[in-house]
């Protein structure tokens, strides 16, 4: 590449200038950058909310808050470290480090990562807002029904509601984006047994984050029903049932720790190679370890639920699947120090931290296997002792390796070396301080504290215990606060770093430091894109397997859709929030047609000349179609999270359902299926010319699609009025019980995916017609993706009809 | 380094030895056979973990060690396999089948016989409400319990989730509304112990306790006679001013006194009332102090609980107070 060409090449990856140009950056840099000081930010602020709380406690009776105000403090500390730090700060790390690793030029979709940056700050915003208002949520983290329910609580909880369902979707479309990089856009030759342990981390934790953020969310807005329009889901007096909220509260909540602490495993098998200065030992068992984590984390929520009076079997169950993860962990703790047996570390800073981990890690650990055992966990369940425990797993297992990794990939993106001895003042502060603050909860947890206590007697006789703690938390305040000076400093005058500061191992340090923001010029093993045009972002994808190359793929530039697509969903959940409804319905109609924008790109077709050319020169396609495009995995992850709020709400009415003495509630007659057959044979006859047409396209030409896709929308057009008709007639009160609330929401997800299917349908046939009838290529692409929609929506049909219709009948 | 090591081990040698704290609120300080049970557990799992971990601390301390004898040692995937996946298996294994047993023994330990002694408690924002079926007996915010007899608590919450935990006693149990649990309970020796609500009930889940009073079987007779349901006695002068204030305040639209007019459910029934340990449930003494004080403006000493401050002249409480002294 000559200079001039070099130039525009770079130019081609650089951002818009100017104020409104920082709004339109997509690249996975800067906005890997953004995702990880904002959630520090966060961080530091659940941390002085964390003070608060120990100065309130440092005294028996203490009057420093009284108890709304602790309430409060109680519920935004865990809610953003839980939500709006660790997630979002491991997410950002692998959106800015993932492509460096696996030698790609930017993430699978760099806009989808812009709008999750957004819909992420915004969320965090609405959360925090709520103090203004004076009521911020108070029902705790975990928000358990029905204290979180109309009844019990105030408009704090519609804050912590609609921000947390703002936060997943960042985090679920971040989730969507990390696993499609890692899948599609490894380097040539990187096969799926190669990648880099932290990236193999991420792929797996993006993938639980599909699953479980995604029945969260599912949770957050059956609860909002209940709230704003009456529904009876966790209402016991309405036939609801308050322990469906924890069942589907833990079967996210107990993934989510896992999807803290795997990406932590990863940073740790990442630093502990560069000290001990060989390669991880037992690579291929750690690999598996991080798997088998994932799985049986699935399996584990009910161990959040030992004192609700369950049986004693399930419980048994349980507690084995807890154990079983306890030797993945082992696993992982043997690994590391097979690593480092005899290798003589150098203690750098990064190593500090991790050594910190270990320690405090193993112990969590432990008394993670001592919760797990029901019978004491009937004794130490919401005391001290658990408090304690989660914190040494959390800041031990999660904040340790969080800082470790700072301190390692930090020269690496800034270009700055922090000060080790500093550095090493700083660990040890935060080390000396966290065994200070939280060893005596252990104790106190059996002397009888019970957690969420906003005072205590005198009389218990743990007022020394608490004082010590409160010590330790301003040592560990300190110790942040120098580590993050340290961090400010350094970016004014340390000494620059080179491209490998620590003499690692991995692709991101053959990088200058900080790497230009295309990351790779020419990705290793990979075929030179030199014939591209210079305006024209592009990355080399390869096969999902072996790491071969597929396809070149044109990925976006600046632009504002994302940032508007986001501010529109934040005025939709605002609207929902001040129950301005109006609000909402046209912050709906923005957001389509924002999406309906965003996909209308017509940047990517490159003139005929330049695919002739590029083509030649690499020897790959410029128009990935079916299961090379990353864009169609993309759709098969987005599917499985529609799949998933599904399977979530059809969780919840089999579980009411278990729980009534009759299905239906109230002696509501079952309805005849008629109805909702027709309409679901309509829908299914609508998806037929659609299928032909998929199939036929490729030998017989486009001509076909505008007559069939026609047909299909017209059809699935009727299918619509059919299902809505049939909803009206069945005449349901939704707040009457929750049978009728579950039926009510499972009608209109199937009627909102027909809905959806007729629009991507309709967006489809415009865009052909926006083209005068000339079919292009990537419509190809478009439509295998729109006939996945369409028939995932017809699956859901005939399930929907299965069990709203005959199940009852059948088994009732 | 090896200077703040020795300074932390220390600390925790002090702070585990400390226990110097309550024998009335602590799982270390059992009282029936179930505690002993859970205690023991405790212990073996205390153990467990102490030694777990010694073992991995000397592990990473020979591999980090500059000069050893064991540099040899070359640990590959088989040392892998074996320390972190076939003996952790095996201990916990122990573990499993030892909990098993545990949950098992406490179980059948808590078996209903003929004797057994039936209590309903129902969990409210933020007291306690107590129900023997068998004697007719309504109290609040305390439980009398006869030594070395079985008790079967039935658990039910009529708002929020509460959970129901005595640790001296037994491990703790959720209160749900709309659901029923069972919790099983026997005591040894006669003695005073504190229960507190161990789930997040709301503002006040802080000052939400109560005391268990387990008396030997013949002054539990004693009590059950005192409290059952009798006719009420004959009231002095200003007792009976006092009854007028307790209606005139409208104290009757929350409290209930068995044989009166007073029905009202919202708040701990007042049957009992004199005979009572605590005021707010379990948070404090209950004497004229902090009775007058509570009555006055309850909101001072338990800020945000549902009771409204009362306004008495200082004649109409005494009279109020005269009447209260009589509920027992």
């Amino acid at each position: 590449m000559n200079e001039k060409d070099l130039k525009d090449f770079e130019r081609s990856w650089e951002s818009t200038e100017g104020f409104w140009g920082w709004f339109s950056v997509v690249n996975n840099q800067p906005l890997g950058e953004r995702f990880m000081v904002t959630s520090m930010i966060f961080f530091l602020m659940g941390g002085l909310l964390a003070l608060l709380m120990r100065i309130q406690l440092a005294f028996p009776d203490n009057t420093f808050m009284g108890p709304l105000v602790y309430n409060q403090v109680f519920t935004m500390h865990g809610s953003t470290m839980m939500f709006l730090f660790a997630v979002p700060f491991l997410e950002g790390l692998a959106l800015y480090i993932i492509p460096l690793m696996i030698g790609s030029r930017d993430v699978a979709f760099p806009r989808l990562s812009a709008y999750s940056y957004w819909v992420y700050l915004f969320g965090g915003i609405l959360f925090f807002v709520s103090f203004l208002t004076g009521s911020a949520p108070d029902a705790g983290w975990f928000a358990y029904t029905p204290l979180s329910g109309p009844r019990y609580s105030g408009i704090g909880i519609d804050f912590w509601v609609l921000g947390l369902g703002l936060v997943e979707l960042a985090g679920i479309a971040t989730g969507i984006e990390l696993a499609v990089t890692v899948l599609k856009l490894r380097s040539s030759g990187m096969s799926l047994n190669k990648v880099p342990i932290f990236a193999w981390t991420i792929l797996v934790v993006s993938l639980m984050i599909i699953f479980a953020f995604t029945v969260l969310l599912v949770a957050t807005f059956l609860l909002e029903f209940d709230r704003l329009l009456g529904m009876r889901f966790f209402d016991p007096s309405g036939g609801g049932n308050s322990l469906l909220w924890q069942h589907l509260f833990w079967f996210f909540g107990h993934p989510e720790v896992y999807i803290m602490f795997l990406p932590a495993t990863g940073i740790v098998s990442t630093i502990i190679p560069m000290a001990a200065g060989r390669k991880l030992k037992g690579h291929t068992l750690v690999a598996l370890a991080v798997v088998v984590t994932a799985f049986v984390s699935f399996g584990l929520w009910v161990h959040h639920m030992f004192t609700t009076g369950l049986p004693e079997l399930a419980s048994g169950f349980f507690t084995a699947a807890s154990l079983i993860i306890a030797t993945a962990s082992g696993i992982q703790i043997f690994a590391w120090i097979a690593t480092l047996w005899g290798s003589r570390p150098v203690y750098s800073t990064p190593f500090l931290f991790i050594m910190g981990f270990f320690l405090i890690f193993v112990l969590g650990g432990l008394t993670g296997v001592m919760v797990a055992v029901v019978p004491f966990d009937w004794q130490v369940h919401d005391t001290y002792f658990v408090v304690a425990h989660f914190h040494y797993v959390l800041i031990g297992g999660v904040v340790f390796p969080v800082f470790g990794a700072i301190a390692f990939w930090g020269p690496k993106i800034t270009g700055r070396l922090m000060n080790e001895k500093v550095g090493a003042r700083s660990f040890w502060l935060m080390f000396i301080g966290f065994n200070l603050t939280f060893f005596p909860m252990h104790i106190m947890g059996l002397l009888g504290m019970p957690r969420r206590v906003y005072t205590y007697a005198a009389s218990l006789g743990i007022g020394q215990h608490n004082m010590l703690s409160t010590a330790g938390a301003f040592i560990m305040g300190l110790g942040v606060f120098v580590f993050f000076m340290n961090f400010l400093l350094s970016l004014k005058r340390a000494q620059t770093a080179d491209s490998n500061p620590w003499e690692a191992d991995g692709l991101e340090w053959t990088l200058s430091s900080p790497p230009p923001i295309y990351g790779f010029l020419s990705p290793p093993g990979m075929p030179s894109l030199e014939g591209a045009p210079s305006k024209w972002r592009a990355t080399v994808i390869t096969s999902a397997m072996e790491g071969k190359p597929q396809a070149i793929q044109w990925l976006p530039g600046p632009g504002h859709i994302p940032m508007l697509t986001a501010l529109s969903t934040l005025l939709f959940f605002m609207g929902l929030l001040t129950k301005l409804y109006l609000v909402s319905i046209v912050a709906l109609i923005f957001t389509v047609g924002f999406i309906s924008r965003w996909n209308w790109s017509s940047e990517d077709e490159l003139g005929k000349s330049d695919v002739t050319k590029l083509e030649a020169a690499t020897g790959l396609s410029t128009f990935p179609a079916g299961s090379q495009s990353p864009s169609w995995w993309g759709a098969v992850f987005f599917i499985t999270v529609l799949g998933m709020v599904f399977s979530s709400l059809c969780f919840s009415y089999f579980y009411l359902w278990l729980n009534s003495h009759s299905w239906p509630q109230d002696g509501i007659a079952l309805r005849e299926p008629s109805g909702f057959m027709v309409a679901t044979a309509v829908l299914l006859f609508g998806n037929a010319p659609l299928w032909w047409t998929k199939r036929e396209v490729r030998r017989r030409g486009y001509r076909f699609l505008y007559t069939s896709m026609m047909v299909s929308l017209f059809m699935s057009a009727l299918a619509l009025v059919l299902f809505l008709r049939e909803l009206l007639d069945m005449n349901l009160n939704f707040q009457q019980n929750a049978y009728s609330s579950s039926v009510f929401v499972l009608s209109a997800f199937n009627i909102l995916l027909v809905f959806f299917s007729i629009g991507s349908g309709f967006h489809l046939i415009s865009r052909l017609w926006a083209q005068k009838g000339q079919w292009r290529y990537p419509l190809l692409l478009q439509m295998q993706i729109t006939h996945l929609f369409w028939m995932f929506g017809a699956v859901i049909a005939v399930l929907t009809g299965g069990v709203l219709y005959f199940l009852p009948g059948v088994i009732g | 380094m090896r200077n703040y090591i020795k300074v932390l081990t220390l600390f925790f040698l002090c702070n585990l030895t400390s226990c110097s704290s309550n024998s009335f609120q602590s799982l270390w300080h059992p009282a029936s056979a179930s505690a002993r049970e859970l205690k023991n557990l405790s212990v073996v799992l205390f153990v467990m973990s102490f030694i777990v971990f010694t073992v991995v601390c000397l592990l990473l301390f020979l591999a980090l060690k500059k000069d050893s004898g064991l540099f040899r040692l070359k640990p590959g995937n088989k040392f892998i396999i074996v320390s972190g996946f076939i003996i952790p298996t095996i201990i916990l294994t122990g573990i499993l089948i030892y909990s098993l047993r545990t949950s098992v023994n406490i179980r059948s330990g808590s078996a209903t016989g003929a004797e057994t002694l039936q209590i309903k408690v129902i969990g409210h924002q933020w007291w306690w409400e107590v129900h023997y079926p068998d004697h007719k007996i309504i109290t609040a915010n305390e439980i009398f319990i006869p030594a070395g007899v079985p008790v079967n608590m039935e658990l039910t919450s009529r708002d929020v989730i509460h959970s129901f935990w005595i640790p001296n006693v037994q491990g703790k149990m959720d209160m749900i509304p709309g659901v029923t649990t069972r919790l099983g309970l026997q005591v040894d020796n006669p003695g005073e112990y504190r229960g507190q609500c161990a789930e997040f009930c709301g503002l006040q889940h802080a000052l939400m306790a109560f005391p268990l009073v387990v008396l030997s079987r013949e002054d539990f007779k004693v009590w059950v006679k005192k409290s059952s349901p009798k006719k009420r006695p004959i009231l002095s002068v200003a007792a009976i001013e006092g009854e007028k204030v307790f209606f005139k305040a409208a104290c009757n639209a929350c409290h209930r006194i068995e044989g009166t007019e007073a029905k009202g459910l919202a708040g701990p029934d007042l049957t009992l009332l004199a005979e009572r340990k605590t005021l707010g449930s379990g948070s404090l003494p209950n004497n004229h102090h902090y009775l007058s004080r509570w009555i006055l403006d309850s909101q001072k000493l338990k800020p945000l609980n549902r009771m409204p401050p009362t306004e008495l002249t200082p004649e109409e409480l005494k009279f109020l107070l005269v009447y209260l002294e009589t509920l027992k």
